[in-house]
Order: structure tokens, then sequence, then C-alpha cells
């Protein structure tokens, strides 16, 4: 039997993008205080490990490519090059405001983003929503870092299964 | 019989082609009538502004300053909008049109609840658009249905609450 033949030719896929993706899964890796003053801090630091009152949504899984590593809430990005970043997560309403989150390169403000949801029950009566952002496109050098900040309080709610995928694109 | 020839715009743009963009004002009516409008020319009436777009980034220059992309490559495009939406009363329609066409509509909401720290009741809506193919010289725009009863949509000069992305894919 002959060869299958080729009859279109394509440009070679750049197959060098990076990417990181977090994760956290689970209540235990929930973002969420109950403190009743508005407290700041990047997604995913260990700075509130000693309260109680604060979960700040710790990442369990980190996939990435080589050049990308990621720290105590922060990315660090080792290839220049255009990137956009997906925050995706879910939301047991128990709150009337929304949360503030930041998204930082170098700890300067790219985005602003207030989350509300409809606070609506789902099929199984649980007042729960998945919500998403994204960030506009930016550039990168080698050695820039990227961290989310939020600011929230007690009436915020609790913030689960929180998803950070930062693309090259 | 000859080779076959590439399609060229006169200058070789092999990168995908991207566009960020930023609101700078507020986008509001408050007539009571309904009457469509382009988003993004700068015009300012007496209780009407159809809002100021800047470029954060891009790799061509797609913009341009009467509120439309131009696109610069042949291609497959799909735009995303980060919009930070004010009051929750009416949702307004922002309907995307290549050459004066509709391809896509979306209804923007803002569902009721104040900000973390603020008094405002105003979140961020994320949404894309259809998928479109565009050839060169083809122009993106975006109309608003904007009223006197709908949600406005807010813009800042330094704060990145509200912006566009459009994407080669």
């Amino acid at each position: 039997m002959s060869k299958p033949y080729q009859t279109e030719t394509y440009e070679e896929e750049d197959d060098t993008k990076e990417y990181i993706n977090l994760f956290s899964l689970g209540g235990e890796t929930n973002l969420s205080t109950q403190r009743i003053y508005i407290i700041n801090f990047t997604v995913g630091t260990d700075a509130y490990d000693n309260d109680p009152q604060t979960n700040t949504g710790k990442f369990t899984n980190v996939n990435k490519t080589s050049s990308m590593n990621y720290s105590n809430g922060i990315i660090t990005i080792n290839k220049s090059g255009i990137y956009r970043l997906t925050f995706r997560g879910l939301f047991f309403i128990i709150h009337t405001k929304a949360p503030l989150f930041f998204v930082k390169k170098n700890g300067i403000t790219i985005a602003e983003i207030a989350i509300h949801v409809t606070r609506n029950n789902d099929i199984t009566g649980q007042l729960l929503e998945s919500f998403m952002f994204l960030s506009p496109i930016f550039n990168i050098n080698s050695g820039d870092n990227v961290r989310i900040d939020v600011s929230i309080e007690n009436d915020v709610g609790y913030i689960v299964n929180q998803n950070v995928f930062l693309q090259e694109l | 019989m000859g080779l076959p020839f590439k399609e060229s715009l006169g200058t070789d743009i092999v990168a995908k082609q991207f566009s960020s963009i930023q609101l700078t004002q507020n986008i509001f009516n408050s007539s009571n009538q309904t009457t469509p409008f382009v988003i993004g020319t700068g015009q300012v009436l007496s209780g009407f502004q159809s809002g100021v777009f800047v470029v954060i980034n891009e790799n061509a220059s797609l913009y341009n300053n009467n509120g439309g992309f131009i696109i610069r490559k042949k291609g497959i495009y799909k735009v995303e909008f980060s919009l930070r939406m004010k009051d929750s009363l009416d949702n307004p329609v922002l309907v995307i049109k290549k050459n004066n066409i509709d391809f896509s509509a979306i209804v923007l909401a803002c569902f009721g609840g104040v900000i973390v720290g603020t008094t405002t009741v105003s979140m961020t809506f994320t949404a894309l658009s259809n998928i479109v193919e565009c050839n060169i010289g083809d122009v993106i725009t975006f109309e608003a249905v904007i009223k006197s009863s709908t949600s406005s949509i807010e813009g800042d000069p330094t704060i990145p609450m509200s912006y566009i992305n459009i994407i080669e894919i």
C-alpha cells in the first residue's frame, strides 16, 4: 500500500510557548477571611499561615513550562514575550460585597477586577457559581514577575477551586 | 504550471495580531432614547458620552480613535471584553460589527452589590465575542445600546478597570 501523501504544507508551529497553570482544588485551599475589615494580600501567599481567620487560596497543583517559576504567590517568567492571564474560580455565595482582584506585573497593577455573581442556587440547592476574568495582553521581559492581589473582608464570601493560567500568546 | 503565490500585504507580517485598549472615560447615556452609538469615538454631549480608549499594547497599529480596529492581516479573530459596569438597572447591549455588519452581540450585566471598601454598586463583566474571519482593511467597531435605565460602563485613565482585547487565533 502506498504511503499517504501530504497535499498541503503548513508553517511550522511555534512549540516553545510558555505557560503556567496553578490550581487550588477543594475547600481546604479556599480564598476567604473572617476579618471584619478589609485585608489585602497576594493570592496563594503564606503570609497568613498563622491567621486562623484567613485563607489565601494556596495553589496545590502547579504545572508549568521550563521558563516559568512559582513561589509563595509570585510567578516569575524567564522568557520575553506577549502574555495574558486567565483566572477561574467558584464562589460560595454567602456575601454581599464584591472582592477586588489586582493583576500585577512587577508590582504595578495592569488590571483591576470586581467580581459579583448572581447569588442563585445551583441544582443541588447550594449557593454556588463559577466566574472568570481575563487580563489585558501584556509584555513580559525575562525576569519579570506576575501576581494577583486581592482585597477581601468577611462579607465577601468564599472562593474555591481557583485556577490561574498565564500563557504566552 | 506556475508556483502558487503567497498572499502578501507588501510587507511581511508573520506574527499573530493583537491589541489591547483601555477605556479612559465612562460610557453613558442619560436619555431615554435607545439610539445605538459607537463607543470610543470621544463624543461628549449633555448627558451622553461615548468614551475614549487608549492603546495599552499591540503588535501593529490596529486601533484608531474613531472607535474601531482596522485589520492589518487576514485571519480569524476574537474579541475579549472586560468592562466595569456601574449600577444594577437594566442591561445594556453591545453589538460587535465587522464593516458595519453585526457579527456578535453581548448583553452586559451588573448584579446588585457594592465593591468591598466602597459604596458603589459595580462589577466587572467579562465576555468573549463570536469568532470572525477578517480580511485586510476590515473594520471592527462596537455599538452600544445604552439609555438612562441601563448600567453605564466605567473607564479611568489610570486604573485599568475596563479593557478590550482583539486577538488573531
